[in-house]
């Protein structure tokens, strides 16, 4: 055994060394992919993997606005009552969705003004982006009255001084709202990288086309997937922007080894920017690590030619080194036949003694017969 | 033989297996397990109340809004108060431009035509002048009363001719006075010139400096020119020149002697010089011996004896320098000598005539200017005498001038004399009676000038009366219009548009410069004082939160008397059923616009199982809480995370009320570290 290890060390080391490195890389691929909550909505949703979230941006000019949104949402219903996909008990929904909009205004305290940046967001929006909360809860489309605000820690420290301000009030564009929490962006480096400096203050959409007229930018559903590519279809069908401004992206499927094969294949291309849409910063998010990504993918799948090429060679050698062959092969048919034979003959005369014994000539017909059923049953 | 020696082995090996196993199980216990689970956050469910609020913020406005129209279209010239300024009943709001109307045109067309007939008939009024025959009737009555006063003086007159008579004989004999008296101050002009004591110093002294100038006019003429300066001068430097030359000269000779003392002595020493040589080279020849090829010596008696004779003959000549020239030079130096005395003394001769000659030159100079003096003197000696004479004379000349002019005064004097007697006399040629005539018929003529004046008064003043009323009625004719100028002008001129009732303006739709058409809204003015409304919407759900007359609680910091009450809900028409309007009542200290944050609707309803809202998850199988069970087990309690659907019957901004699969003391989970799933294990916070 020694020798043998000696003799092929480096064969051994080689090998290992990349099976090693490949679980490395793998293991790190997952540990990445998994670091963007928002990507992961269809997951929290339903654990087996049939639904889908599905996030749409488009082009500044030619967003949505809320009425939009409520046709498309009765569009979607009715195309998945066609497909008879409905929800598993009466209580629970079968999908939701979020959209948001950018804009930037001037908030308030007595203490403070800033210029905040401002999603404005409806539908579901923090249970796509569970941001991580100092304090407070999230607000929501169904509260009774749509005035409360999420400051992030940058303008909770720039207003309040604090973060556990949760309840406060503070003046947004001269109107009053009421702190419901604070949040603080994801904690990864790619949304530190994307989110930018500038404090960030969470509102309801509805609340905000009160005063000031602003498109949605972004909608994000989380909708069944039964088979592959269907959520993606039948949004791409019933979003009322057209091709030419809107870009849509599967969010469960961008990260699989197959999506990430995807866009390995067509890198190039995906640097294009045909529609003139500006990401939100979790898509930029997203975008930044799917290059990591894709890289440690492409990684390790360069790497696996290692082992690929080990095994190709041990199967070679193995098969080279073989004791049995495929011309030996009659030879054994045939010695199997003699084997066989003997042993069946072994056993007739076994038979013969036993029935010559008990009984005297009359077996010969029998055994005659037997023989003929024992040979056809070779 | 195996069991010889016990095999002990096996001790270590199970010892081995033994830490092995406790390791493992160390792996598996709480505290390091623990730290991989997620910690969560946890609390009772239980019964609460959720009150669900409206909150509205809307601005106070008034209960009537008055709005301002125009009456006709006009162009604003100004605005005069701001949005949100209080205005009085009356106070102006707007002023507006001035505008141009025909009517206004005609009638100061009108009004101008009227003035200028006005003017003109002003300007034809005659004003009577009378200073013509007022001035004839003055001259007439002047004359009147100069005939009068001339009839009045024909006795004086009279008395006038004597007079003059006398006047011009005593202006005569004035004249004759001066006359007489003119001729003596000429003859005391005529004495004066032959002499006066007064001029007699003087006289003198003319004399005096007269014969003084002769005196020396004749010493002058006693000085001999004799000789002449200049060639005196000329010989003395002839002279002195000679002389020198003469010096020179022997200066020279001099020199000469002494070069013939140095040749003479130089020749010495050369003789000197020779018999030294002589005696040198006699002793050499004594002292040399010279030898032959032999060695003999060589007789050189010859040589001494040339040598010998050499230096006798040197010693002769010693000494024998011919100092021949040296006394010829001698000679000539004295006779020099003699010539230099002799031109010496001949210069000093020339010297002695020239200061002679100096000396009288010198002495006729003074004289010159002696004589010089004494005719200054004789000049001077004259002009006192001529002033003396003269200012003696002048005061007599003085006299005859003013005796001349008076003398040419009398005889004019004289001249108006007779001149005035002759008027006189003429004078008094009219009598009595012809006076009284000539009175009498300056009498007449001035009445009739007066009666033709009178008359004339007469007429201008009807004249007068006529145009005065006719300029009267054009004149009011002129006030008349000009006073309906002034009624279209306010018409067209600084109109305003002024607040019929007071309030607040909550918007001017016109600015400067902008053109109103009739009828159209340029101001909205809150009146205030009929109370303040509030108005907002609110979404359907909201509005089944709020009824009629509910009191709406005000977020203000400061406590204020305002109540807002709910006075009516309406339907929103912009938003088709989406919406509906709340219209409250305010009352209290409030203002017109000012922003109030109020809280509505506040009702509340207790439920038997309440939850935070963090607790409340949903996923494809519907609404969930995560609750936490413990199950004790020999290693500690551990703490399961199970999952419990739920529905949501109320919520509010913090709790919501659930109904489900639920006893209501469960320990809900609120928030965690991480993401958990029903059935994972947790760890509690340590609090």
């Amino acid at each position: 055994m020694d020798s043998f290890l000696k003799r092929h060390r480096f064969f051994i080391i080689l090998e290992s060394a990349a099976v090693v490195l490949i679980a490395v890389l793998m293991l790190w691929e997952s540990s990445l992919v998994g670091t963007l909550s928002s990507q992961k909505a269809a997951a929290r949703w339903q654990k087996s993997g049939r639904y889908a979230q599905i996030s749409a941006f488009f082009a500044a000019g030619h967003g949505m606005d809320e009425n939009a949104v409520y046709t498309l949402r009765t569009a979607v219903n009715s195309a998945l009552t066609q497909a008879s996909i409905t929800a598993p008990t009466d209580s629970a929904r079968l999908w939701y969705d979020a959209y948001s909009a950018e804009t930037s205004l001037s908030a308030a305290t007595f203490r403070a003004s800033v210029n905040a940046a401002v999603t404005a967001v409806g539908g579901d929006f923090f249970r796509i982006h569970p941001l991580p909360l100092e304090s407070g809860w999230y607000f929501s489309d169904s509260d009774i009255t749509q005035d409360r605000v999420l400051l992030d820690t940058v303008a909770a420290w720039q207003l309040f001084g604090s973060y556990d301000v949760a309840g406060m009030e503070v003046t947004i564009a001269g109107r009053p709202f009421v702190v419901a929490g604070v949040v603080s962006p994801e904690p990864d480096r790619y949304t530190s990288r994307a989110y930018g400096e500038a404090p960030r203050i969470y509102m309801s959409y509805v609340t905000l086309s009160d005063y000031q007229q602003t498109e949605l930018t972004c909608y994000e559903a989380v909708l069944p997937d039964p088979v592959t590519g269907f959520a993606q279809n039948l949004l791409a069908k019933q979003l009322p922007v057209s091709e030419g401004y809107r870009q849509i992206i599967e969010n469960s499927a961008r990260f699989t080894f197959s999506g990430l094969l995807a866009l390995l294949k067509d890198f190039a291309a995906s640097r294009m920017v045909s529609v003139p849409v500006v990401y939100p910063y979790w898509e930029n998010a997203a975008r930044m690590l799917e290059i990591h990504a894709v890289l440690l993918q492409l990684a390790w799948m360069v790497l696996c030619i290692v082992p690929i090429t080990g095994i190709v060679v041990i199967t070679v050698r193995l098969w080279k080194g073989r004791r049995l062959h495929f011309k030996d092969i009659p030879d054994y048919y045939e010695r199997a036949r003699e084997f066989f034979n003997e042993k069946r003959l072994a056993w007739k005369e076994k038979q013969a003694q036993k029935s010559s014994r008990k009984k005297g000539k009359e077996k010969l017909p029998e055994d005659l017969k037997e023989t003929e059923h024992e040979e056809s049953t070779l | 033989m195996s069991s010889a020696v016990k095999n002990r082995a096996w001790v270590k090996n199970a010892a081995i297996i033994f830490l092995a196993v406790m390791l493992v199980l160390t792996f598996f216990s709480n505290t390091i397990m623990n730290r991989a689970l997620p910690e969560v956050a946890a609390q009772y469910a239980q019964s609460g109340t959720i009150t669900s609020k409206v909150r509205a913020t809307a601005d106070v406005k008034a209960n009537m809004t008055y709005n301002v129209e125009v009456a006709e279209t006009r162009i604003v010239e100004s605005v005069a108060v701001r949005q949100g300024d209080t205005v009085e009943a009356g106070q102006i709001l707007y002023y507006l431009a001035d505008r141009e109307s025909a009517e206004l045109k005609e009638a100061q067309a009108q009004l101008d035509t009227l003035q200028l007939a006005y003017d003109k008939a002003k300007l034809q009024l005659e004003i009577p002048d009378y200073t013509a025959d007022e001035n004839e009737i003055a001259q007439l009555e002047q004359d009147l009363a100069e005939a009068r006063t001339k009839r009045d003086e024909i006795a004086a007159k009279n008395e006038k001719v004597k007079k003059a008579k006398a006047a011009v004989r005593s202006a005569q004999n004035y004249v004759d006075s001066l006359t007489d008296k003119q001729a003596s101050i000429q003859e005391q002009i005529a004495a004066l010139s032959e002499g006066s004591s007064a001029l007699k110093q003087y006289q003198q002294a003319l004399d005096q400096a007269k014969k003084a100038l002769e005196t020396a006019k004749k010493n002058l003429e006693n000085i001999k020119a004799e000789g002449d300066i200049d060639a005196a001068r000329k010989t003395v430097d002839e002279l002195v020149k000679t002389l020198e030359d003469e010096q020179l000269k022997l200066n020279r000779m001099n020199e000469d002697l002494q070069r013939l003392y140095l040749a003479r002595d130089m020749e010495n020493a050369e003789y000197q010089a020779a018999y030294d040589d002589a005696v040198r080279a006699l002793e050499e020849a004594l002292h040399t011996v010279s030898y032959d090829e032999n060695g003999n010596p060589i007789d050189n008696s010859a040589a001494i004896n040339a040598a010998q004779a050499n230096v006798e003959a040197a010693r002769r000549k010693l000494g024998t320098a011919s100092d021949a020239d040296i006394l010829a030079q001698q000679r000539a130096i004295e006779d020099q000598h003699i010539t230099i005395t002799r031109t010496q003394k001949s210069l000093d001769a020339a010297r002695q005539e020239l200061s002679r000659i100096e000396g009288l030159s010198f002495r006729k100079q003074q004289l010159e200017s002696e004589v010089t003096r004494c005719e200054g003197a004789v000049d001077a000696a004259q002009n006192n005498f001529d002033n003396a004479l003269e200012s003696a004379s002048s005061s007599l000349k003085l006299q005859l001038d003013t005796v001349k002019t008076q003398l040419r005064a009398a005889q004019h004097a004289l001249e108006d004399a007779n001149t005035a007697l002759s008027d006189a006399q003429a004078e008094a040629s009219t009598t009595t009676e012809q006076a009284d005539a000539d009175i009498k018929a300056k009498e007449r003529e001035l009445e009739a000038k007066r009666l033709a004046l009178a008359q004339k008064k007469e007429k201008a003043l009807n004249d007068a009366a006529l145009s005065n009323l006719d300029m009267q009625a054009q004149a009011d004719a002129i006030e008349k219009q000009k006073a309906l100028i002034e009624t279209l002008k306010k018409k067209d001129t600084g109109a305003t548009i002024t607040a019929q009732y007071g309030g607040v303006v909550t918007s001017l739709s016109a600015v400067a410069g902008d053109t109103v058409s009739t009828g159209s809204v340029v101001a909205v003015i809150e009146v205030v004082e009929k109370g303040y409304t509030l108005q907002f919407t609110v979404t359907t759900e909201q509005a089944k939160l709020i009824r009629t007359g509910d009191v709406a609680s005000i977020n203000s910091w400061w406590g204020s008397d305002t109540v807002v009450t709910v006075t009516g809900i309406r339907s929103d028409p912009q938003s088709a059923g989406k919406s509906k309007i709340i219209v409250c009542s305010v009352e209290g200290d409030v203002t017109v616009g000012q922003s109030l944050s109020i809280v509505l609707g506040e009702r509340g309803a207790t439920y038997d199982i309440v939850v935070p809202n963090s607790a409340i998850r949903e996923d494809s199988n519907g609404k969930f809480i995560l609750i936490v069970e413990s199950k004790s087990s020999p290693l500690g309690n551990r703490y399961i995370a199970t999952r419990a659907d739920i529905t949501v019957l109320a919520s509010d901004d913090n709790s919501s009320a659930v109904s489900g699969a639920l006893y209501g003391n469960e320990f809900v989970i609120t928030t965690s570290t991480k993401p958990i799933e029903a059935g994972q294990q947790v760890r509690m916070v340590e609090t």
